[in-house]
């Protein structure tokens, strides 16, 4: 081997950017996903990109990358504004970028622009490939089939306890204007980030663990304004919301489209303040539904009350009336049989004057003078009434009185009746 | 010691009694002024506790307002 051509590294590498420039001139458009992205003290991002066709994610291809600081401003601030997600690991980006060879670094791209629209629309991908899994799965309404409690009191809450948008959850839902009462225990987690995920789910183990019963599991998080929500379009948050036994209520602060957590909660409002402003307002349904029941109640006692005023009233009326009438109708009877005797009486009274009458009349008939009178006489013999002939013997004196008079005769014979 | 009041529903059903009695049996002159009496009597109890009653509502309801 001859040593006559031997060149330095730093030749070499030279010589191979020179080639790499001939080769690769000008810019491409690549597609990589993020795996790693730091940002350096001077503001220059340095990213390592992989690629991934193949089925199953294996990573096929790795290079470094960088944007630098003069561009980086104004790209990230672009991006997350359109892709509605900032540049961070994970996500698949479409970006216009120069082959750089550096002779100590080594290679590099040099990244100039990125198309958000890629992103947002590979992440859309993404999570309609959620959704369709959990649909698939028929899991992806479960949990919006749990019933709330009527008055949810017991509230964990799932945030991270510096965010504001905690601080807002706990002062709208103890400060409520109608002084019910929550007892909210908070589940700390980080709500940023990469280690989103894994935090989230091991808040909902925590509160699964727990002996204490909660009526709902709150997330929220917010403060921030251009935030990455895209880590609430995990499969796994969302699996596990959809199979969390008590209603899960979010509040993650969703711009336009719902996470996929949101989709599957009980219910989604957009910030922390609307959650609590929700548990308000579900307590005070609950009283009002309470208000009327009794008022209902007390609407019908009072109809009872009333019926049975009626009913006595009914009662008394009848009452007086049927004794008034028993009087009356035995008023009646008496004054009937009062005139009855009257008639009894004077019936009596002249039946006794008639009897009377004719035996005073009979006595009349009996008076011999008024018999002699009729033209009979008496006979009589030695002072004594002959009632019979056979009494009489010839030769007998008697005596026969006239009306008049009498006459002294003497018997000649005596005949009996044949 | 004192007698256990009686019902309400207790009383109305001896209105009632009192009421078939003389309206349908034999009216008896002697034991009526007797039977109104009574009859009476009961319904001044039954007003007295539909009375008492209504003041026990509104009792609660004024406490549940307040």
């Amino acid at each position: 081997m001859s040593s006559a051509g031997k060149i330095t590294l730093t030749e070499l590498q030279g010589l191979i950017r020179d080639k790499l420039y001939e080769a690769l001139p000008g810019f491409f458009w690549v597609v990589a996903e993020i795996a790693e992205i730091k940002l350096n003290s001077a503001g220059h991002c340095y990213l390592e990109l992989t690629g991934n066709e193949t089925p199953g994610g294996k990573v096929t291809a790795r290079v470094r990358a960088t944007i630098w600081a003069s561009k980086y401003l104004s790209l990230n601030t672009f991006f997350t504004a359109s892709a509605g997600i900032p540049l961070r690991p994970g996500i698949t980006i479409l970006f216009k970028a120069t082959v750089e060879y550096h002779e100590l670094y080594g290679l590099s791209l040099n990244i100039t622009d990125i198309d958000p629209s890629y992103t947002a629309g590979d992440m859309a991908l993404r999570r309609e490939a959620v959704i369709s899994r959990l649909t698939a799965e028929g899991v992806l309404t479960m949990n919006r089939e749990l019933s709330l409690p009527p008055y949810p009191r017991n509230i964990a809450v799932i945030s991270s306890s510096n965010a504001a948008g905690y601080q807002d959850f706990i002062n709208h839902l103890t400060n409520n204007p109608y002084g019910y009462v929550f007892i909210p225990e908070l589940f700390e987690a980080v709500m940023q980030g990469e280690s989103t995920e894994r935090s989230v789910i091991e808040a909902l183990d925590r509160i699964s663990a727990s002996d204490e019963h909660y009526d709902t599991v709150v997330i929220i998080r917010g403060g921030g304004s251009t935030t990455d929500l895209s880590w609430f379009d995990s499969y796994d948050i969302a699996f596990y919301v959809t199979q969390f036994p008590v209603p899960v209520l979010t509040g993650i602060g969703h711009e336009k489209d719902l996470t996929v957590t949101d989709l599957v909660a009980w219910k989604s409002v957009k910030t922390p303040t609307a959650v609590a402003d929700f548990l308000v307002a579900q307590t005070l349904e609950c009283e009002n539904m309470i208000i009327g029941m009794a008022s209902s109640i007390y609407t019908e006692a009072a109809e009872i009350i009333s019926s049975a005023e009626e009913q006595l009233s009914s009662l008394q009326n009848r009452t007086a009336s049927t004794a008034r009438l028993i009087v009356r109708v035995k008023r009646e009877q008496l004054g009937y049989q009062a005139e009855t005797l009257l008639r009894t009486k004077n019936n009596l009274l002249r039946m006794g004057k008639d009897l009377t009458d004719r035996l005073e009349r009979s006595l009349h008939n009996l008076d011999p003078a008024g018999v002699l009178n009729r033209g009979f006489t008496l006979t009589t013999k030695d002072g004594k009434i002959i009632r019979s002939s056979a009494a009489l013997e010839p030769g007998e004196i008697i005596v026969t009185h006239f009306e008049d008079g009498k006459a002294t005769s003497i018997v000649k014979e005596t005949n009996k009746k044949q | 010691m004192a007698k256990k009041e009686i019902g309400f529903n207790e009383a109305v059903k001896g209105i009632e009694e009192i009421l078939k009695n003389i309206e349908e049996g034999e009216p008896d002159i002697d034991r009526l002024s007797e039977d109104v009496k009574k009859a009476a009597e009961l319904i001044k109890v039954c007003r007295r506790k539909l009375r008492e009653t209504e003041e026990k509502i509104d009792g609660i309801m004024q406490d549940l307002k307040s």
